[in-house]
């Protein structure tokens, strides 16, 4: 393990794990130019820190551990959601699933840039990193509780912003169903 | 309507936690919602649903162009932050004092030697039994390739060795005190590292000798210094191995 280790550098690491790291930095900072900081960031703590990497197949889960900490330390207050607006909306999911390119990036990044951090941070893991709750709770020292309503919450905003001609079309066919 | 299971939120937090293609329905905390499909099948619908929605955006969030030439100002950066740490003197720390402990011990050795009448050289000494332990300790890192990224400026490779083809070199902290860059000349399934740092040591020849200056713990070692550069070349094997990185002499142009 020590040995593979060693046999890690940074030039690896940035051609292996580059591309997902920025991706997750642009999901997080919601620009492009944020986005590269964080992940030039991220590769100059890891190229002093590669000797604290343990496992070389957990690289990429440390490298966006990495990207998910500096976020959180140094990300700018926007102005984003206030958390108190963000209810569980049971009448976002469209009745047909859109194909993955039929998702408005822009529009997905911009219902994401609404999020206050912490709400954005666990939708993030959630979707971009595929941790589960309980994960996603011991990440970020906070009760599993918490993250699901955080998740519930973000999801329904994500999907309300998404699909939102659908939803008013649907509402004005079946008000009814709307609680 | 105020009743329906479809109100209640924890009920719909579970389901909006189940990950997409996962087994999360069955975590002990969320496994209640199997019982509430099956008595509520519109609760199975939306899951059903969900997971499918779920599947789509898990796709475009990782679904994120990365801007031209980020990849290159990324490696260049990282280049230039481990130039700037090799020219900064190092900060003194637990290592540092354990490389001093290992200078006094062999100089109170070495003492003990001279007193006896035997010759010794010091500085050339402890050096190279630092060399052979640093490279114990931090071999093999390949580093980065010279044709991609060159190193910083102050360290070149001696003609005193054979370089390599496929040179890389890397930066070194911690090496008798002192920052600089490692070249890694193994070839042939033979090891070798080249380190070059600003330092100054006395009483070392201009260019290595063909046979090792010392050798222990299956490496050999010899150290010479090149303007205000301290070379020192350590090789895993014996002087056989040794002489084959060094460059035969001849004029050097």
């Amino acid at each position: 393990m020590s040995a593979d280790r060693h046999r890690m550098d940074v030039a690896q690491l940035v051609a292996e794990h580059h591309r997902a790291v920025y991706g997750f930095a642009y999901r997080l900072t919601g620009s492009v130019h944020d986005a590269e900081d964080l992940t030039q960031q991220v590769f100059l703590v890891a190229q002093q820190k590669l000797g604290q990497l343990r496992k070389i197949e957990s690289t990429r889960s440390w490298l966006l551990t990495i990207a998910r900490n500096h976020f959180l330390k140094t990300c700018q207050k926007r102005q984003p959601t206030p958390a108190a607006n963000l209810k569980l909306d049971v009448d976002t999911i469209p009745s047909q699933t859109p194909k993955v390119e039929e998702i408005d990036r822009e529009r997905l990044q911009e219902a994401i840039n609404q999020l206050p951090e912490e709400f954005r941070v666990v939708l993030v893991l959630y979707y971009f990193q595929q941790r589960s709750y309980r994960e996603i709770a011991e990440d970020l020292g906070v009760p599993m509780g918490t993250v699901m309503s955080r998740l519930a919450r973000a999801k329904g905003h994500l999907r309300s912003k998404l699909f939102a001609a659908e939803h008013a079309a649907a509402k004005r066919q079946q008000p009814s169903v709307a609680k | 309507m105020e009743n329906q299971p479809i109100h209640d939120e924890r009920i719909l937090e579970a389901i909006e936690a189940c990950r997409p293609g996962s087994d999360d329905v069955a975590d002990p905390a969320l496994e209640f919602l199997a019982a509430e499909f099956e008595a509520h099948p519109e609760l199975a619908r939306r899951y059903q649903q969900i997971q499918r929605l779920d599947a789509q955006l898990t796709a475009a969030f990782r679904d994120v162009p990365v801007p031209e030439g980020a990849e290159q100002r990324l490696l260049a950066r990282l280049a230039e932050t481990a130039a700037e740490q090799a020219s900064v003197p190092r900060r003194i720390g637990r290592r540092w004092l354990l490389a001093t402990g290992g200078v006094l011990t062999t100089a109170a050795a070495l003492f003990l030697a001279l007193w006896l009448g035997g010759p010794a050289d010091l500085g050339a000494q402890a050096v190279l039994e630092e060399a052979i332990r640093f490279y114990n300790q931090e071999s093999p890192r390949p580093g980065q390739l010279v044709a991609d990224v060159t190193p910083p400026k102050g360290y070149p490779i001696s003609r005193a060795v054979l370089p390599t083809p496929q040179l890389r070199w890397r930066a070194i902290r911690d090496f008798v005190g002192c920052r600089g860059v490692a070249y890694d000349l193994s070839r042939g399934g033979a090891e070798a590292t080249l380190y070059v740092v600003q330092c100054d040591v006395a009483g070392l020849p201009s260019r290595p000798a063909p046979r090792p200056a010392y050798a222990t713990a299956g490496c050999s070692t010899s150290a010479w210094r090149e303007a205000d550069r301290l070379y020192v070349l350590v090789v895993r094997g014996d002087a056989g191995t040794h002489q084959g990185f060094i460059a035969p002499r001849g004029p050097l142009t």
